[in-house]
This record gives structure tokens, C-alpha cells and sequence, in this order.
């Protein structure tokens, strides 16, 4: 009895290590480290957008952006035109509430997101949330 | 297996619809080239632009800068920007949503707010001279679908290559069916060009799909017709991307005459399976793996017709095909003369490069046959290269 006990806390031990460093490798994860430039906060939820995504869908996200009626933080990837997002959302750019990916590191790490994206922390881990 | 693998040679053969032996007399070459330097705002690849021929006295090319709600007017001659039409900053109705745009003259500019079915008439000082409406009186939206009821509504779209003309008292303009593009039904429309009448607003559907092409499934990437207007002799000529026939029509779409226009080593594109239906990236594929016929221009000082097709796209990321850059693929462009029975009588390919894209979008002046050429390092210039036949 005592052994099956142990066999299954070393089972979750392993299955709860497992998660945390796919987690670490996740490349959604990876992406927002490399946009950051340090790790994303636990505290903090992202959200992840393409400029090529459908302009309804784009819009209504870009709205609650230039609403200042979110605490999230934007990243926008794939600019179809950087001069006029950074205009439009010069505000929020100086105050660090929203990336634009103008080096497209999205394409050198292989990252996508033809939706758009939040990712939170749910205290058990990274969650990747499309959002409709 | 060796004989699958001999079959399936012997029917890629076949399949192909390469004329053996044709002869083509001329050869396009490189004559001129326009280089236009664009403000920070302007991007090179921006999605609704348009050859003009005379703004204010200039050649001059415009871009619409969706997002600054502005037009920006470059001149051919010496590349600068001329000036920048802000009709968001003064016309209070027209501040978000327009996508197209088509400017008859410095006093008439057309804007299509594309969702909401209307396109509107400015005057140069900005105000709102007519409002066509696309959508039937009786028509609403389907909150399912977000489209139109009805299935004679039709998107009013003409950017990509597609058509708006003003002629006489009527404008041409291309639509987009409220049917989805992997259904039968979407090939049986006839809302692919139309005609409005600025005196009744009446709106005709006029043109539709050939024959061969109706009965199949063809999506949303092999659905387009381009089209151009030889006002001169009142006809039109239309190019459908996966038909290897170029039709010439009347204004009322009757075809006057037909003919075969493909490049050497043209593989017919088949209709979409089933599996290509319902799978988005096997869609996509269909849509990079075949020939894909491009844009269709009259060449009025020379009599030609010059017809773009693009070939498989041999590198590609599909989550990146949004990207008019990314998605660029080598070129065919062929010159048809009218004086010879439209015979080809040149063809070249544009290659892409690590250096620059060639992008179909295209126009005729009198220096000739002048198509798009990004450079990949330099955001802030655009470039026409302009081809003659020789």
C-alpha cells in the first residue's frame, strides 16, 4: 500500500514537473520573453494580436486599447503599417501597455497567431485563451 | 509501382495545357522605371491604391491609408508625395471603416465603406455629393451570418485588381456574393460585376461565371474576376483566376469573343475536393500549389492585352499568406495583340528574389506595361518597372 501511495506522488510530482517546463518551453512563452525582453508576470495577462487578423476582430481589441478600459498588455505582431499603429496608440506604447513587434520576432521563433490570443496565469499554470 | 509512376507521368503530360512548339515573335523589355518615396505613414504594400493620370496637372499614383483615414498622392514624375487627402479629419461621417477607394477626378472621390454595403461621393470639399446604397431597402442583416438577407445583395469590393469604373451615367462595379465561397451556389451568381445607375440607382448584376466553371466548388481564393474597359470601343476584357480564357464583352457582358491566354507550362487548376473544403490548411495549399490567374490590362496607345498570372508559390509559411510580401510568388506576363486576332505575342517571368518581390498590381501609361516591384530592406520606396513589347 505504501508503495502504490509513493509510486503516485512520485507520478504527480513528475506529471506537475513536466507541465512546468513545458510551460517554460512553451513558444507562446518564449515569444513574450523575447518581446518583454523579460519574463512575462504572473500577475499580468497578455494579449496577442496579428494585424492581418480580420478587421472586425482586430478592431474590437484595438478600441479597448485606445479605450485605456483594459490592465492588460498588448503585443501586436505582423504590422501591415508600423508608422500608423505607433501613432495611433503613442500613449500606450510610452507607457509600456503595448508591444509592437516591428523586428518580427514572431517569424524568426516561428510563432503565430492567426487569432488573437490571451495568455494568463491560472495558478496552476500558463493558459492560451483565443479570443472570439 | 513503376507503372503507377509511369501513369501518373503520362496524365501530368496530358494535364498540362502547354501548346507545343508555339512560337511567341516578341519579348517584353525592361524600358523605365518609376521609384516613389513614401512618407512614414504610407506603406508599400498597403491594400487600396490606384494609377492616376492626371492629379492637378501630375501622373500620379494614390494609396489609401486605412487607419489615418487619408489619401496619399505621389507624383510619377519625380517620386514626392503631392499631397495627402485628409477626408476623415473633414468629413465627420466618413472617420472609420472605408476600405476602397476610386478617384475620378481632383472634385470626385469614391469611398466604399465595405460593411456597411454604401459608397459614397465626395467633392473636394469633402462633402458628401451622393450615397449609393447597396443593400435593398428591405434587406437586413443576418446575425448569424453577419451578411445581407438576401441573396441578390452583393459586398461592393473592387480592390485586388477588381473593377470600378464610372462610364456614361453608370458605374461598374465588382461584388462580392453573400454566399459562401466553398458552396456550388456561390459559382451560379451574376453579381461579379454590376452596373448602378447614378440618375435611377438602379443596380444591375451583370456578369457571372463561364459555364465550365459553374456546377464545381472553386473557394474563396480561385473566385475572382479582374477585369479592364476599352472606352474607345466600348468593350470590356475579364480574366477569371482558374480559367485559361480571356472573355471579351459588351457593357452588357455578352461575350464578343474568347480566347485562350495561358503561358508556356499552364497546369489547369482543378476544382476543390472535398477534403480541400473542409480542411483550412488543404485549402490553402489548393490555393499555392496551382497556377493562379492575375490581373487583366488594356493597353490603349499599343493594342494589347496584358494578362498576369502567378505560378505555384515553391516557398511558403501559410500562417504567414496574409501577407502580400510573404504570399508573392513568381510571375507570368503575357501580351496578347488585338490587331492579330489576339495572338501572344510576348511573355516573360517575373522571379522573386532575396533582394525584392514583383506584386501584381499593375497599370498602363504611355510609357508602357509598368507592375510593382518591393524592394524587401527599404520600406520607404516603391518602385514600377515598365515593360514594352519589342
Amino acid at each position: 500500500m505504501k508503495k502504490i501511495v509513493f509510486l503516485l506522488i512520485l507520478q504527480g510530482f513528475l506529471a506537475l514537473s513536466c507541465s512546468e517546463r513545458s510551460s517554460k518551453d512553451d513558444i507562446t512563452l518564449v515569444y513574450l520573453e523575447s518581446i518583454l525582453t523579460k519574463p512575462p508576470l504572473i500577475s499580468q495577462s497578455y494579449i496577442i494580436v496579428s494585424d492581418y487578423s480580420c478587421l472586425p476582430c482586430r478592431e474590437a481589441i484595438y478600441q479597448k486599447l485606445e479605450d485605456k478600459s483594459s490592465e492588460d498588455v498588448y503585443i501586436i505582431l505582423m504590422l501591415r503599417n508600423k508608422a500608423v499603429l505607433e501613432d495611433r496608440f503613442h500613449e500606450t506604447i510610452l507607457e509600456k501597455r503595448l508591444y509592437l513587434d516591428s523586428l518580427e520576432i514572431n517569424k524568426k521563433i516561428g510563432f503565430f497567431a492567426s487569432q488573437a490570443i490571451r495568455v494568463y496565469y491560472d495558478g496552476d499554470g500558463w493558459v492560451n485563451e483565443q479570443i472570439e | 509501382m513503376r507503372f503507377t509512376f509511369i501513369s501518373v507521368f503520362i496524365l501530368g503530360l496530358f494535364s498540362c495545357a502547354e501548346k507545343s512548339g508555339e512560337e511567341i515573335p516578341s519579348a517584353f523589355r525592361e524600358v523605365h522605371s518609376y521609384q516613389l518615396n513614401l512618407d512614414r505613414f504610407t506603406s508599400p504594400v498597403e491594400d487600396y491604391y490606384q494609377y492616376i493620370k492626371n492629379w492637378k496637372g501630375q501622373e500620379a499614383y494614390a494609396f489609401h491609408v486605412m487607419g489615418k483615414e487619408e489619401i496619399k498622392l505621389y507624383s510619377l514624375g519625380n517620386g514626392a508625395l503631392i499631397e495627402t487627402v485628409s477626408y476623415g479629419e473633414n468629413q465627420p461621417n466618413l472617420q472609420s471603416g472605408i476600405h476602397d477607394l476610386y478617384i475620378l477626378n481632383e472634385d470626385s472621390i469614391f469611398l466604399n465603406r465595405r460593411r456597411a454595403y454604401k459608397v459614397y461621393l465626395i467633392n473636394q470639399e469633402f462633402e458628401i455629393v451622393k450615397t449609393m446604397d447597396f443593400m435593398g431597402g428591405n434587406d437586413e442583416i443576418d446575425k448569424n451570418t453577419g451578411w445581407p438577407k438576401s441573396k441578390e445583395t452583393f459586398m461592393p469590393v473592387w480592390s485586388r485588381n477588381r473593377f470600378f469604373r464610372k462610364i456614361g451615367d453608370k458605374i461598374f462595379i465588382s461584388g462580392a456574393p453573400n454566399i459562401i465561397a466553398s458552396s456550388v451556389d456561390a459559382f451560379n451568381t451574376k453579381t461579379l460585376l454590376n452596373s448602378y445607375s447614378l440618375e435611377t440607382e438602379e443596380i444591375t448584376p451583370l456578369l457571372g461565371y463561364p459555364e465550365k466553371m459553374q456546377g464545381n466548388i472553386w473557394g474563396e481564393f480561385f473566385n475572382l474576376v479582374f477585369s479592364d474597359y476599352n472606352p474607345e470601343e466600348d468593350f470590356f476584357v475579364h480574366s477569371y483566376a482558374a480559367d485559361e480564357r480571356v472573355y471579351i464583352t459588351d457593357q452588357a457582358m455578352n461575350v464578343i469573343h474568347d480566347f485562350e491566354a495561358y503561358p508556356k507550362g499552364y497546369k489547369k487548376v482543378p476544382p476543390l475536393t472535398i477534403k480541400e473544403i473542409e480542411n483550412s490548411d488543404a485549402l490553402l495549399s489548393h490555393w499555392q500549389d496551382n497556377d493562379l490567374f492575375g490581373s487583366i490590362h488594356w493597353d490603349p496607345y499599343r493594342k494589347l492585352i496584358y494578362r498576369i498570372m502567378e505560378e505555384p508559390n515553391v516557398d511558403y509559411t501559410i500562417d504567414l499568406l496574409r501577407d502580400p510580401i510573404d504570399r508573392a510568388r513568381n510571375m507570368v506576363v503575357m501580351a496578347f495583340d488585338a490587331k492579330q486576332d489576339y495572338r501572344k505575342v510576348a511573355e516573360m517571368r517575373l522571379k522573386k528574389s532575396g533582394n525584392g518581390v514583383y506584386l501584381d498590381r499593375c497599370f498602363v501609361n504611355e510609357k508602357g506595361f509598368n507592375i510593382t516591384y518591393v524592394e524587401l530592406d527599404n520600406e520607404d520606396k516603391l518602385y514600377f518597372k515598365t515593360f514594352l513589347v519589342e
